[in-house]
């Protein structure tokens, strides 16, 4: 019994020596999570993976991929992402983030012209200009507003209650949107809108389709996991 | 005489950490162009690819520390030697895969790193970023001092999600409805 014993306070003591200092920086799992669409996100999670792998993946992607080239695809990517600097700029600006702000006009002025209506980003690779990720997601999340509870969207992927929020929101200032009651619009109707977001979906979906892949192989059981990395990484880029 | 003692001994103990943040640095600028290198080779086969980036990877990584912090405090003590043993070889070889087939991701992309922070408690962070053709990505490695005074790698934070966090909330998800038994079988497969 003494000997047992002895072997479970060396046990303790050599777990101590190697991990117990590390736990206090990871958190312990949380026992309950508020989740009170779990059912449904579940199951939406299992549709989405299934069409992609299935259906989106061999197909759509691999038919796009022959048509464009990653050069393509990846200059197609520049071009939407300079069409989102009024979300980053107003973003940056709530967020008080006046340097950051003041670098996305820069960044829209160069690769607007330089870049060829920003088809390339010249800000980048000549002038070392940073690109913002930001959306009103994350302005909220800056001022305090906890995520909410998650909310799985069929094709469209794993969001939480703020982000969805905060993506309905930054379509007012989204040029490639159709919004009704703003002056300008890039788009004469809503549905030429959808067909170019639509467009915009299939080219990043692409693009990050073998990410996708390789991610989902760390799963035990998906949904969580999606749940999991998609909150930590949502607080990062709050952070940043 | 006692204050001379005091700063020699102050002196000693900083001197030890004097420049680590650098030369950790560089080592790791060296290996992600060793990693660069093997995977731009098309002449080799992605199996031996595979061996050789794990030949890099290895000795930069504690894995078996990486595991029972996955594991979590109070399962891994409840564990037998032998089914300690179990998971620490089923993990490694699945840490291993899952590190392995990221870098594949990677193969034309370049890595930029900072100088590394010195964090307490003996530990040191390096930001990285990996630099796509449109994004610029984080990725941050954390080193801690072993016994054996090596420093190693026990997590990585890639584009803010946490290596060890993710497979710990994970395994006690699993853990709350499977056997441990069961829960290392699934471990052992590919299972979707």
């Amino acid at each position: 019994m003494r000997f047992i014993f002895f072997l479970f306070i060396i046990n303790i003591a050599l777990f101590a020596v190697d991990a117990d200092e590390f736990n206090d920086e990871f958190s312990e799992p949380k026992k309950e999570i508020f989740d009170p669409l779990s059912g449904y996100n579940r199951a939406v999670t299992g549709f989405n993976d299934y069409v992609f792998m299935n259906i989106i993946d061999p197909y759509v992607f691999a038919g796009y991929d022959y048509v464009a080239p990653l050069v393509v695809r990846s200059s197609v990517k520049s071009f939407f992402d300079n069409l989102k600097f009024p979300i980053t700029f107003v973003n940056n600006l709530l967020q008080t983030k006046f340097k950051r702000a003041w670098i996305d006009v820069e960044r829209f002025g160069v690769n607007t012209t330089f870049g060829l209506f920003g088809f390339f980003d010249p800000a980048t690779t000549w002038l070392g200009l940073p690109k913002s990720n930001e959306d009103f997601g994350q302005t909220l999340g800056y001022y305090g507003v906890g995520s909410g509870f998650p909310v799985v969207l069929p094709f469209l992927g794993h969001y939480n209650l703020r982000d969805l929020a905060g993506s309905l929101a930054d379509t007012s200032v989204d040029p490639i949107y159709y919004v009704d009651y703003r002056k300008y619009n890039a788009t004469e109707n809503a549905y030429q809108s959808w067909g170019i977001i639509s467009y915009r979906y299939l080219n990043e979906g692409s693009l990050r389709a073998d990410e996708y892949k390789e991610f989902r192989k760390d799963a035990l059981d998906l949904y969580p996991f999606i749940r999991d990395a998609y909150e930590q990484n949502r607080e990062m880029l709050i952070k940043e | 005489m006692k204050s001379f003692l005091f700063l020699s001994i102050f002196g000693l103990f900083f001197n030890l950490y004097a420049g680590v943040e650098e030369s950790i640095t560089d080592m790791m600028v060296k290996n992600s162009q060793k990693v660069t290198s093997i995977l731009k080779d098309k002449t080799i086969s992605k199996k031996k690819q595979d061996e050789q980036l794990i030949k890099i990877v290895d000795p930069l990584f504690d894995f078996k520390l990486m595991g029972t912090l996955c594991l979590g405090k109070t399962t891994y003590l409840g564990l037998s030697e032998e089914q300690k043993s179990k998971f620490h070889t089923v993990f490694n070889k699945k840490i291993k895969n899952s590190y392995t087939g990221k870098l594949h991701l990677y193969t034309d992309e370049k890595l930029e790193f900072d100088k590394a922070q010195m964090g307490k408690d003996k530990r040191l962070s390096l930001q990285s970023y990996l630099i796509t053709k449109t994004e610029r990505k984080s990725v941050i490695y954390k080193f801690y001092l072993s016994d054996e005074k090596q420093w190693l790698i026990y997590d990585v934070d890639i584009f803010g999600v946490s290596i060890v966090q993710t497979y710990r909330n994970q395994f006690a998800g699993a853990l709350k409805t499977k056997s441990f038994e069961q829960f290392l079988a699934e471990l052992n497969t590919d299972n979707i």
